[in-house]
């Protein structure tokens, strides 16, 4: 659905690259996550291949369409949910979809279902500009999937949202991809990028680190330990063990048929770890 | 379709607008100035002239009768200077009202207090030679003084005669003569219609911008130009309502509304595609502010040049509110120049077109992330 080969990008035209040789492909139906601290390259990535953004240098194409010369029909497909909202503040909710959903050639969902979809139902007729912050990024989210796109653009999808409002994003988010919609999602949450994709990449100045399943980073970078605390005699203790060698194992075996366990954890990285490790960058 | 649907909701939102009540504001205010405090002739108060005479009595009777007083009755008038009643005779002519003092220093006075035109005339007794003092302001025009002494050159009867002999012919004799209220309405309306319009158009995108949906429109399969023309229409029916709403009440059914509004599309467009040239170089409107504003002097020039005929250098025929002036002024004057309204008209459609297409090209080339 994505094919990127050595894409090049600076805001100055010369060698000060946002973006520098990256390669990669996201095959339909995936949910690729693309990683990285602010400034690192994810917008800018993000500005050329949905066309905002002019391609200077490498060959790019999305959803069939080669961006160096953007066919406006290419928009028919693609879906695109921006970080900060951007919707008509004098416009209601409802308007704002109906005039959006004018401007695709092809069948576009129902503004009403839409609202529904991510709760904003109840205030339809209510102008986007007495909205909360929140409440206007839901508008954005639903308004990116006006034209049941193939390939969706996500751009911090649950940033600023309340935890509830999130998690019914997110099942939206998976309910999409489960009907083959492509997924293409620029976050600097390790959570939701654990949670959602099948793969991910890691950017920092503007370089690709690394593009892997999370289950394969975290099985490469994580360490393979058990931690376990149990009630010997009233007290409460805490091991860790090993699940790899055998003594460790032997010992837990052990500790598991004698004592009373209280928790037990697999001591798995995760991808904020990981992604320190690789990069030697935090996400911020 | 999708032209329609972006007009129509830009005309939503803008009818929903700060600069939209600006405008129809702005066009009720001129409206009521037009009306109510722009007379029909400025000239309805007539010039004063405050004159003293010093001499025999057939010559102040000769003096008298060249005024040509309308009804020839001598009336009497009271004259309030500096708290003290001075009374004159008084003569009215055509243009002036003369009133005729008993001392010069009342004349002197006067004209000091009241900033008016004063003479006083010598007829010596037994030679009837004359002589004049004027008393004049300090501002009147090298030309005016050069006319006072010219006419003492030469025997008052002599010129008469010379002015009587001369062959003045009429070119354009059908011509109408704007009235003063008329005269003011050329300037009015360019910078409601088009100076204003090239304010606005900015200001929209600018808001736009603010809200981030020019991105947003990017991303749809509609053009970036169909985005464009729709702000240029929405202000460009704003200048005709707000022109109509100033128009016809002062002028009613005694213009030409259908070139009228021929002029006013093709210079809204002009003006509006130029505001949204110079809104795709700026983010914000404090950004763009030196330049939009200097633009708006720059572009008010002509209009202090249609208001000073003798000030009128050839360098001010090149800006484009030249034309839009003395466009206005034909379609409002009887008899007006069509022929010219047509080919501003044509102008301004050709280089509006010609700055909506780089308009086009630049927003398409500057949406950035």
């Amino acid at each position: 659905m994505i094919k990127v080969e050595g894409l090049y990008h600076s805001y100055s035209k010369d060698e000060n690259y946002a973006v520098k040789d990256a390669h990669f492909e996201i095959p339909k139906g995936e949910v690729f996550g693309f990683l990285g601290p602010s400034g690192a390259g994810k917008s800018t990535t993000q500005g050329i291949l949905t066309g905002l953004l002019r391609l200077q240098q490498g060959n790019v194409t999305v959803a069939g369409y080669d961006v160096k010369e953007i066919k406006r029909r290419m928009f028919n497909k693609i879906g695109m949910s921006f970080e900060q909202s951007n919707v008509y503040s004098k416009l209601s909710a409802k308007e704002n979809l109906r005039f959006y959903s004018k401007l695709f050639d092809v069948k576009t969902q129902n503004p009403d279902d839409l609202l529904k979809l991510v709760g904003l139902d109840e205030v339809a007729n209510k102008k986007a500009g007495e909205f909360s912050k929140g409440m206007k990024h839901r508008l954005t989210f639903a308004r990116s999937m006006l034209n049941n796109p193939e390939l969706w653009f996500l751009d911090e999808p649950t940033t600023g949202l309340d935890p509830s409002i999130a998690a019914t994003i997110k099942d939206i988010v998976k309910a999409k991809n489960k009907e083959g919609v492509t997924i293409f999602l620029t976050t600097h949450n390790m959570y939701i990028a654990d949670e959602l994709c099948n793969r991910v990449a890691f950017i920092v100045d503007g370089e690709i680190k690394l593009i892997d399943s999370p289950k394969n980073l975290k099985i490469q970078y994580g360490e393979s330990l058990v931690d376990v605390e149990y009630d010997d005699g009233g007290k409460l203790k805490k091991e860790s063990f090993s699940t790899v060698e055998a003594k460790d194992k032997k010992k837990l075996q052990d500790l598991i048929g004698k004592q009373n366990i209280k928790t037990m954890h697999t001591k798995e990285a995760t991808l904020e770890e990981i992604f320190i490790k690789v990069t030697g960058r935090e996400l911020v | 379709m999708k032209l329609l649907s972006s007009f129509v909701k830009e005309l939503k939102l803008a009818s929903q607008s700060f600069y939209f009540f600006i405008e129809i504001m702005f066009a009720i205010i001129i409206l009521i100035v037009v009306l109510f405090a722009i007379p029909e002739d400025f000239k309805e108060k007539k010039d004063e002239e405050y004159l003293y005479f010093e001499g025999p009595k057939p010559a102040e009777e000769y003096f008298i009768e060249q005024l040509e007083d309308l009804d020839g009755v001598v009336e009497y008038a009271e004259i309030k200077n500096e708290g003290e009643i001075v009374k004159a005779k008084l003569y009215e002519d055509d243009e002036k009202l003369f009133y005729w003092l008993d001392n010069k220093e009342d004349v002197i006075s006067i004209a000091d207090n009241k900033g008016k035109f004063g003479a006083a005339i010598f007829v010596d007794e037994t030679t009837y030679e004359t002589s004049y003092e004027y008393y004049t302001q300090g501002y009147e025009t090298e030309r005016f003084k050069n006319l006072l002494l010219v006419f003492h050159v030469e025997d008052s009867e002599v010129m008469r005669e010379n002015f009587d002999n001369q062959d003045v012919r009429m070119i354009s004799a059908d011509i109408d003569v704007l009235s003063d209220r008329e005269n003011v309405m050329p300037s009015l309306l360019t910078f409601n219609g088009s100076l204003m319009g090239l304010f606005i158009l900015a200001s929209y995108i600018f808001l736009d911008k603010k809200e981030g949906v020019i991105k947003a429109y990017a991303v749809t399969p509609s053009p970036v130009w169909q985005y464009l023309l729709s702000k240029v229409m929405v202000v460009t029916v704003t200048a005709i309502i707000t022109t109509f709403i100033i128009v016809i009440p002062v002028l009613g059914a005694s213009i030409n509304y259908g070139l009228l509004l021929i002029f006013l599309a093709t210079t809204g467009l002009f003006f509006s595609a130029l505001g949204l040239y110079i809104a795709g170089f700026y983010e914000d409107f404090a950004q763009s502010f030196g330049v939009i504003y200097t633009l708006m002097i720059v572009f008010g020039l002509p209009i202090i040049a249609y208001h000073i005929p003798s000030w009128d250098p050839l360098w001010v025929k090149f800006f484009p509110t030249y034309h839009v002036v003395y466009g206005f002024k034909e379609i409002i004057v009887q008899g007006g120049d069509a022929g010219y309204v047509l080919w501003v008209s044509l102008g301004a459609f050709v280089a509006g077109t010609i700055l909506f297409l780089l308009s086009n090209m630049r927003y398409k080339r500057t949406l950035s992330v």
